[in-house]
C-alpha cells in the first residue's frame, strides 16, 4: 500500500517537564500549636504512628518545617485543606 | 478544678470556680473575634508563591473552612450551654464525640489570642507572667488555660473506649 502519510503539525502543548515530579505537603512551625496537638493532627489527617507523627512534629519545632507528605498534587491539596481545617500552618510546593 | 474523664469517655470538668468558667465562656467569643491578623492565621495561604492556587483556595475552600470551624463552634457552644451547678461549683460535660470541635475551637482561641495580644514566639515559649493586671497578661493566662484543657482532651481521645457508630437513620 502506497498510501502517502501527512505530517499533522505539532500540538501547541506548554513544555512541563516538572508536571509528573510528586508535590509536597509542608508543615510549618507555629509558636501558638501545642506539639502534643500537630502530633495529634497528624495521626489524625494521614494516619501516622505516634512515632512517626512525632518525628515530623519535631522536625517542625526544630527546622521550621517538615514534609508530611508527597504524591499526586490533588491529594496533596486535599491533605493541606485538611491541615488548615486543623488549623496547621500548611502549603504545598512542588520540588 | 478537677478533671476526669468517664467510662464512657465523657470529659468532666467538674468543681470550675467562677473565673475559669468565664474563660471557658469566652471561647465562642474568640472563635467570633475577627481583625486581618487573627484572618490571615486561620486562614493562612495554601501556597507561597502560586497566586492562581491561592485565588481558587478563597473562592473553594475557605467557605467550607469557614462552615467548619463555625461548626467547632456551635458544638461548643451548646456544651457550655449545659454547664450545671452553682458558683465555686460549676461542672462541664465534654461528650467525647465532640471532642475534635472543642479541640478545634480552643486552638482558634489560643490563634485569636495570639494574634490580637501579638504575642511573640519569645514570650509564648517562656513561663505566664506572674502578674496579672493587664488585659494582655490575663489573656496569656487565657491561652495556657486552653493549652492545658487542650493537652487534656488529646490524653482523653486517646484513653477513650471504642466509639459506637451513630445509629442509621428511621427512615419510616
Amino acid at each position: 500500500m502506497g498510501a502517502q502519510t501527512e505530517e499533522l503539525p505539532s500540538p501547541d502543548i506548554e513544555e512541563s517537564p516538572s508536571l509528573d515530579l510528586p508535590w509536597n505537603v509542608v508543615v510549618h512551625n507555629d509558636p501558638v500549636n501545642l506539639m502534643s496537638y500537630v502530633t495529634h493532627v497528624f495521626r489524625l489527617v494521614f494516619g501516622y504512628t505516634k512515632d512517626r507523627a512525632r518525628r515530623h512534629m519535631m522536625e517542625v519545632h526544630q527546622q521550621g518545617r517538615s514534609i508530611v507528605w508527597s504524591g499526586p498534587r490533588e491529594r496533596a491539596e486535599l491533605y493541606v485543606q485538611q491541615l488548615h481545617g486543623h488549623l496547621l500552618l500548611a502549603t504545598l510546593e512542588q520540588p | 478544678m478537677t478533671f476526669a474523664q468517664t467510662s464512657d469517655g465523657t470529659l468532666a470538668i467538674r468543681e470550675i470556680p467562677e473565673p475559669f468558667l468565664e474563660m471557658l465562656k469566652a471561647i465562642p467569643r474568640w472563635n467570633e473575634s475577627s481583625g486581618p491578623e487573627a484572618e490571615a492565621r486561620i486562614f493562612p495561604s495554601p501556597s507561597v508563591n502560586d497566586e492562581a492556587l491561592l485565588n481558587d483556595w478563597k473562592a473553594f475552600v475557605q467557605p467550607g473552612l469557614y462552615e467548619l470551624f463555625l461548626d467547632a463552634r456551635s458544638t461548643v457552644l451548646a456544651d457550655l450551654g449545659s454547664i450545671t451547678g452553682k458558683p465555686g461549683n460549676f461542672s462541664l460535660d465534654i461528650p467525647i464525640r465532640h471532642a475534635t470541635a472543642w479541640l478545634n475551637a480552643l486552638n482558634q482561641a489560643r490563634l485569636a489570642i495570639a494574634a490580637t495580644y501579638e504575642f511573640t514566639e519569645k514570650e509564648l515559649s517562656k513561663p505566664a507572667p506572674a502578674k496579672l493586671t493587664t488585659a494582655r497578661q490575663i489573656a496569656r493566662l487565657e491561652m495556657d488555660f486552653f493549652a492545658a484543657i487542650q493537652e487534656w482532651i488529646i490524653d482523653g481521645i486517646e484513653n477513650a473506649p471504642p466509639q459506637e457508630p451513630d445509629a442509621p437513620p428511621d427512615l419510616d
